[in-house]
């Protein structure tokens, strides 16, 4: 079809009348050889009267949680100010920083008979594990404004492991004296596991 | 009966089943004997130790089951180390509990700290016979 052939726009509405209102069908222009047929006749109407279309109570449920929203969140943001993460507990940044000192020397010590390197490794595997729980636990808090170390270890006698065993498993003891709740719990469970080791390097 | 109280009195438990069970362990214990029995004097004394305790405070301590059936059979020596290592674990755990429960109460959670510790020791002993790869855990009395 020609463009110029096809069916013209109604009338526009007029300024005071609404834009979803029902309008009319556009009215075919009149073609000769096919009588329009009678429904799309156009019919002179007489102006709408306003109605309250769907958009218009689209837009006012809008507006009207659109300010809900804004009052709830000034009166939210009244009473909590911006969160900011609480410095985390020295024992649980020294608790970490020490596993990795650990973890670092049983790392760098690569000699040793069989047995001791059972050990070697049954220390350093749960080492990590008391560390990937401690990260976990600092993750509640701002993150540190230090890095953390990452000095390379020293590789150790067995003598000097058991030291740093018995000696690791005398601080978490503490620790678990300071602390209160779960995470006591957790470092008395560490330093049994640290004096466990120390065991199995004598 | 208080949380605290409750934790106290299943630390004697494990106490007085560590003691009944290393005493039938130790006649298949072989040449782990001599450990057998060493364990069965420390676990005899802290039974002592935590009864005279909780008497101390007012209590009465609980008293030892007649039998421990879920503890047989023991048959072999291999068996009586897997048994060993069963009653340190649970002793680990009972005075870890104790040493949760006892928040308020530095004293005893000294005490409750160094037998888990106490445990988890003697307890690689017996590990490192039962699995020689991988004789201590991470987290002894959980």
């Amino acid at each position: 079809m020609d463009e110029f052939a096809r069916p013209r726009p109604g009338p526009e509405p007029g300024p005071g009348e609404p834009l979803a209102v029902e309008a009319p069908l556009p009215a075919p222009v009149p073609a000769p050889p096919i009588p329009p047929p009678p429904f799309a006749a156009p019919v002179p109407t007489p102006p709408a009267p306003r109605r309250h279309t769907r958009r218009w109570f689209l837009a006012g449920g809008l507006a009207i949680l659109a300010g809900g929203g804004a009052g709830v969140g000034a009166a939210f943001l009244r009473r909590h100010p911006k969160h900011h993460p609480p410095p985390a507990p020295a024992d649980l940044v020294g608790a970490a920083e020490a596993e990795r000192r650990l973890i670092a020397d049983l790392v760098a010590t690569t000699g040793g008979n069989a047995d001791v390197r059972v050990v070697i490794d049954q220390a350093t595997a749960n080492h990590r594990a008391h560390l990937a729980v401690l990260e976990g636990l600092l993750g509640a808090y701002a993150p540190p404004s230090a890095t953390p170390s990452r000095t390379p270890g020293r590789p150790r006698t067995k003598a000097q492991l058991r030291a740093a065993e018995h000696a690791a498993s005398g601080t978490a003891a503490a620790r678990a004296l300071r602390l209160t709740g779960r995470q006591s719990a957790l470092f008395a469970s560490i330093a049994a596991c640290e004096a466990s080791h120390a065991e199995l390097f004598s | 009966m208080s949380a605290l109280t409750e934790a106290w009195q299943a630390a004697l438990a494990a106490e007085h089943q560590a003691v009944f069970g290393y005493g039938l362990l130790g006649p298949r214990a072989g040449d782990d004997a001599a450990l057998a029995a060493a364990d069965q004097d420390a676990h005899e004394r802290l039974r002592d130790a935590t009864s005279a305790a909780l008497l101390a405070t007012g209590l009465v301590p609980v008293a030892p089951a007649a039998d421990y059936p879920a503890l047989y059979p023991v048959g072999d020596q291999a068996a009586a180390r897997r048994l060993a290592l069963r009653l340190e674990d649970g002793c680990a755990a009972a005075w870890r509990f104790l040493f949760l429960q006892a928040a308020g109460r530095p004293s005893l959670r000294r005490v409750a700290q160094a037998n888990l510790t106490a445990s988890a020791v003697r307890g690689v002993r017996w590990r490192r016979l039962v699995d020689p790869r991988h004789p201590a855990p991470a987290f002894p009395g959980l």
